[in-house]
């Protein structure tokens, strides 16, 4: 039985509709009112699981899903020792710094920066031997900047209208984000056979 | 997944390694507990991991748990490239583990070879491993790969940059074609060498399909010599018996700075941690003996562990004894249902939670 982990909501929906094109269906994961976080339909010998977005890649690192469906964003935070065979495409935006409009920075010391993504961050500006002191927040990370907590933010840029609303412009983009198909190292070589089939046919729907 | 069971105990599956390593003569090696810990700060490219815990002795010398158990076999080698010698070793080692951000212990078992490594000596590592392999499990499967390939590779492309070296080999570790691409294409990188690593990048499924599928891109002598030597191994194996057993598979390529040559990585269907790694080290070997080579690898139980099957009685016979009881008589009936192979528990009461398979009283 293939296991496949999918992020809640909308990114993971896309996914299972082109999963379900290829055989995979299990046509209880879309009752919109079901409170299941597992879904198994043994006639397509498939079972998804759906988690929250960041634990999707540490479901396939520790080998409960042989693949699954995660933002390159998680990827580049949390390192975690898999497989990464294709990109989806979806969901596609951008990891960016963003200041206050009119900012400047003040390179006479360290920057304050504010984010979700400490290790992106940390990353980023060490490959710049740039000192920072690092924010770690949870959420509502525009605020920081606002309220004089930090200089900058270090976060996903969608449409820019949060940054836009809050008064906020993006002055450098990191690297740019969108969904990845991952596999877990053992399970790949195992059923290779499927798993590069689901690979294969996913990139055929990313090309549509 | 991980419902997989595997059927030995960890003491079983070292006895059965044991068995394995000493009936291809090698000689068990047991080391000392603690390592001087400027061996580590001098050879700290061969290093897994920069993470080592270090203390002081009574005279003020720094010792450390030690990370690795290769450099301390490796320094004190007295193999020439006339004379070889062949170990194998059971020992601890401590290494931090990056998402639990706290020191593990590591219980491993592993061999390595030093000397003259020729392609026979390189086999019978490759033939070990999967030996090593089937006796965990009927259910595994050994990637083979070659790290002199890729830096062979990224040295004539001119990549010299340890950044962008790294950010290649990590493609390569996660199978990611599609950022290779990009990074080859920024990089300048001419074609043939990319269009190999991104092959190299998405290999898999059997070793000489692999292979074949291979050779129309390799264009220079020095990775012809290269893939020649992979060809020769799994044919080799193949001649053996173990082609269903063998993967060419690239995404075991890493420690660019330790692994010269063929890179091992072993599996188990079912368990998502590789089982055993291990390879060529050629470059740290001669740093301590001129002119040897060296191959090794290390398999790990620790995963193993979470895999076993649990016994389903604590003990076969509780035998219960009464305040009245002989002691001597307890034990002697005790004893007599140990002799018939019953494992036997003396208790006074039955103790809460103790699972046996049937009672006695005396």
């Amino acid at each position: 039985m293939l296991n496949i982990a999918l992020p809640k909501g909308r990114l993971g929906m896309q996914v299972y509709q082109l999963l379900d094109e290829i055989g995979y269906g299990c046509a209880e994961i879309t009752d919109e009112g079901s409170r299941k976080l597992i879904f198994e339909n043994p006639h397509n010998d498939v079972r998804y699981f759906l988690v929250k977005p960041s634990d999707v890649a540490i479901y396939v690192e520790k080998g409960a899903a042989d693949i699954g469906v995660v933002g390159k964003d998680i990827l580049l935070e949390n390192a975690p020792d898999v497989y990464e065979l294709l990109d989806l495409g979806f969901g596609s935006c951008r990891m960016c710094v963003a200041a206050m409009t009119g900012y400047r920075e003040d390179t006479a010391r360290p920057l304050r920066v504010a984010t979700k993504f400490t290790n992106i961050t940390r990353t980023h500006y060490t490959k710049k031997n740039r000192d920072v002191e690092i924010i770690k927040l949870y959420g509502s990370i525009e605020l920081a900047p606002i309220v004089g907590m930090s200089d900058v933010i270090v976060d996903l840029v969608e449409t820019g209208a949060t940054l836009r609303e809050n008064g906020l412009q993006v002055v450098e983009e990191i690297v740019s984000i969108s969904a990845r198909l991952i596999a877990n190292k053992s399970s790949f070589l195992f059923k290779e056979g499927q798993i590069n089939r689901i690979t294969a046919e996913l990139q055929k729907g990313r090309s549509v | 997944m991980n419902n997989t069971l595997i059927p030995k105990s960890e003491d079983g599956i070292i006895s059965a390694l044991k068995q394995i390593y000493e009936n291809a003569g090698f000689r068990a090696f047991k080391m000392h507990k603690f390592e001087e810990y400027s061996l580590y700060v001098e050879n700290k490219d061969f290093l897994p991991t920069e993470y080592v815990i270090v203390f002081n002795d009574p005279n003020g010398k720094l010792l450390a748990l030690k990370p690795d158990v290769t450099l301390s076999m490796v320094k004190n080698t007295k193999a020439t490239p006339a004379s070889s010698e062949k170990l194998w070793y059971r020992e601890r080692v401590y290494r931090f583990d990056k998402h639990a951000r706290e020191y593990r212990e590591i219980n491993q078992v592993g061999l390595e070879l030093l000397g003259n490594i020729d392609a026979v000596a390189e086999l019978e590592a490759a033939l070990l491993a999967l030996r090593s392999l089937a006796a965990i499990s009927d259910r595994y499967m050994l990637q083979i790969s070659h790290m002199g390939l890729i830096a062979g590779i990224l040295h004539r492309c001119g990549i010299a940059r340890f950044e962008k070296e790294q950010e290649i080999l990590a493609c390569l570790a996660s199978k990611n074609a599609h950022d290779l691409s990009r990074l080859t294409t920024a990089l300048n990188m001419p074609k043939q060498h990319a269009a190999l690593l991104t092959f190299l990048a998405q290999s898999g499924g059997s070793a000489k399909e692999t292979l074949a599928r291979m050779r129309p891109l390799i264009t220079t002598d020095e990775t012809l010599r290269e893939y020649e030597e992979l060809c020769a191994l799994c044919e080799s194996l193949s001649a053996l018996g173990y082609a269903d057993r063998i993967k060419l598979d690239f995404s075991g390529v890493n420690a660019m700075e330790y692994y010269t040559g063929v890179v091992f990585r072993g599996y188990i269907e079912g368990i998502a941690a590789p089982v055993l790694s291990g390879g060529r080290y050629d470059r740290l070997a001669e740093k301590f003996a001129v002119g040897i080579g060296a191959i090794g690898f290390a398999v790990y139980l620790a995963e193993l562990l979470y895999h076993q099957k649990p016994g389903e009685y604590d003990t076969d016979v509780l035998l219960l004894y009464a305040d009245t009881s002989d002691p001597a008589e307890v034990l002697r009936t005790a004893e007599q249902l140990r002799a018939k192979g019953r494992g036997v528990r003396v208790e006074p009461t039955v103790p809460a939670g103790l699972r046996y398979r049937e009672i006695h009283r005396v």
